[in-house]
C-alpha cells in the first residue's frame, strides 16, 4: 500500500499524519503539494488538518480551488480512499465529495479536549472496545446538513463516528460543539470517503497514552479492503 | 470601473454564534430591545471595467463558487461605485 498527505498552506497536521502512516502502520506516504498534480499511485489520499488558506472566508472554501483538489476529486469518483482529518473533513464538505458542512462551534469556543465516541457498525466490529476516545482541537466542527441529507446518511449507515459519554451515551449532554446527531464523523455513500473532526493521528502511539486512534485508522483500512 | 459589493449572511434557521455573542454584548451595554443579531460577511470586489452586466453575471458566478455556501449561507451583492474610463 502507498499513501499520500495532501499539504495546503497551512496545513499543520500534515507531518504528524506522514509519520502515523509510516512508523505505526509501515505504509510508505509521500506529502504532495497543493499546486502539485496527484499521480495515480497512491491507494489512500489523507486531507490533514490545519488551517487551510488561515481559514478565510469559511474553512477549506478555498483549498477546494487548489490543482490538487481537481485530481483527489478525480480520484475519490474512482473509488480510491480519501480520509479528511478535522480541516480535512472541512475541505470534503466544501469540495462536497461529503454531504453538510461544519460551522462554527455553538458556544463560539475554540475545543481542544479530549471526547468519547461510538462508532458505526461499518467500523465497530473491527474494534476491542465500543466507545474509543480521541482528541478534537477546532473552532468549526458544528456539523450541519439539512432534515433530507440527514436522513439519508442515517439511513445509508454514513455517521461513523458520534460524540458520546464513555458509556456510549450519544444525547446532547455529550455534544462539544453542537453538532446534529452528535456527528463526529461520516463517510460518502460509497463508502470509500472519510471524514472526521477527531485526530487519530495525534492517538496512535503508546508514547502518547492513547492507541485508539491507531485502531480506528486500522479499522478504516480493513472496510476498505486492508493494508 | 465597477466596485460590487458582495452581502452574505447566514440562512434562517442556521445557527449564528457570532450573532448571538454580538446579541448578548448588546444587552450588557443596555440595549434591552434586540430580538435577533445576525453577523454576516461583506466582501467589495472592484472589477478592471466598466460593463455592468458582465460584473453582475460574474459575481453571482462568484457566489455560487465560492462565496457563498449554499447550505447555510444567502447571498445579494449591488454596484457600490461605477466610474467609466475616460
Amino acid at each position: 500500500m502507498k499513501a499520500c498527505v495532501v499539504q495546503f498552506a497551512g496545513s499543520n497536521c500534515d507531518l504528524d499524519t506522514k509519520h502515523v502512516l509510516e512508523n505505526v502502520f509501515d505504509i510508505e506516504t509521500d506529502l504532495v503539494f497543493h499546486k502539485d498534480r496527484l499521480e495515480k499511485k497512491y491507494d489512500a489520499i489523507f486531507i490533514p488538518g490545519g488551517f487551510s488558506y488561515g481559514d478565510h472566508l469559511r474553512p477549506g472554501a478555498i483549498a477546494r480551488f487548489s490543482p490538487v483538489m481537481e485530481d483527489v476529486i478525480n480520484q475519490a469518483n474512482e473509488d480510491r480512499l480519501i480520509v479528511g482529518i478535522c480541516n480535512g473533513f472541512q475541505v470534503l464538505c466544501e469540495t462536497k465529495l461529503l454531504p453538510g458542512v461544519l460551522l462554527r462551534n455553538k458556544h463560539m469556543h475554540f475545543i481542544c479536549d479530549d471526547v468519547n465516541l461510538t462508532t458505526s457498525n461499518r467500523i465497530s466490529g473491527k474494534l476491542s472496545k465500543e466507545v474509543i476516545t480521541l482528541p478534537i482541537a477546532h473552532m468549526d466542527g458544528n456539523y450541519f446538513a439539512r432534515p433530507g441529507t440527514l436522513k439519508n446518511i442515517v439511513e445509508n449507515d454514513q455517521i461513523f463516528l458520534r460524540y458520546s459519554s464513555k458509556d456510549g451515551d450519544t444525547s446532547r449532554d455529550h455534544n462539544p460543539n453542537g453538532s446534529s446527531l452528535n456527528i463526529a464523523g461520516i463517510t460518502n455513500e460509497k463508502g470509500n470517503i472519510y471524514g472526521m473532526m477527531p485526530h487519530p493521528e495525534r492517538a496512535s502511539e503508546t508514547e502518547l497514552g492513547n492507541r485508539d486512534g491507531q485502531e480506528l485508522l486500522k479499522a478504516i483500512f480493513e472496510s476498505f479492503g486492508g493494508l | 470601473m465597477i466596485k460590487m459589493r458582495v452581502y452574505i449572511n447566514s440562512k434562517q434557521g442556521i445557527i449564528d454564534p457570532a450573532g448571538k455573542a454580538i446579541r448578548l454584548g448588546l444587552l450588557n451595554l443596555g440595549y434591552n430591545d434586540t430580538k435577533q443579531v445576525n453577523c454576516g460577511k461583506i466582501i467589495d470586489i472592484e472589477f478592471n471595467h466598466d460593463n455592468a452586466e458582465k460584473a453582475k453575471i460574474e459575481t453571482k458566478d462568484m457566489c455560487e463558487k465560492l462565496l457563498a455556501n449554499p447550505n447555510m449561507e444567502n447571498y445579494s451583492f449591488e454596484i457600490i461605485e461605477r466610474e467609466a474610463h475616460i
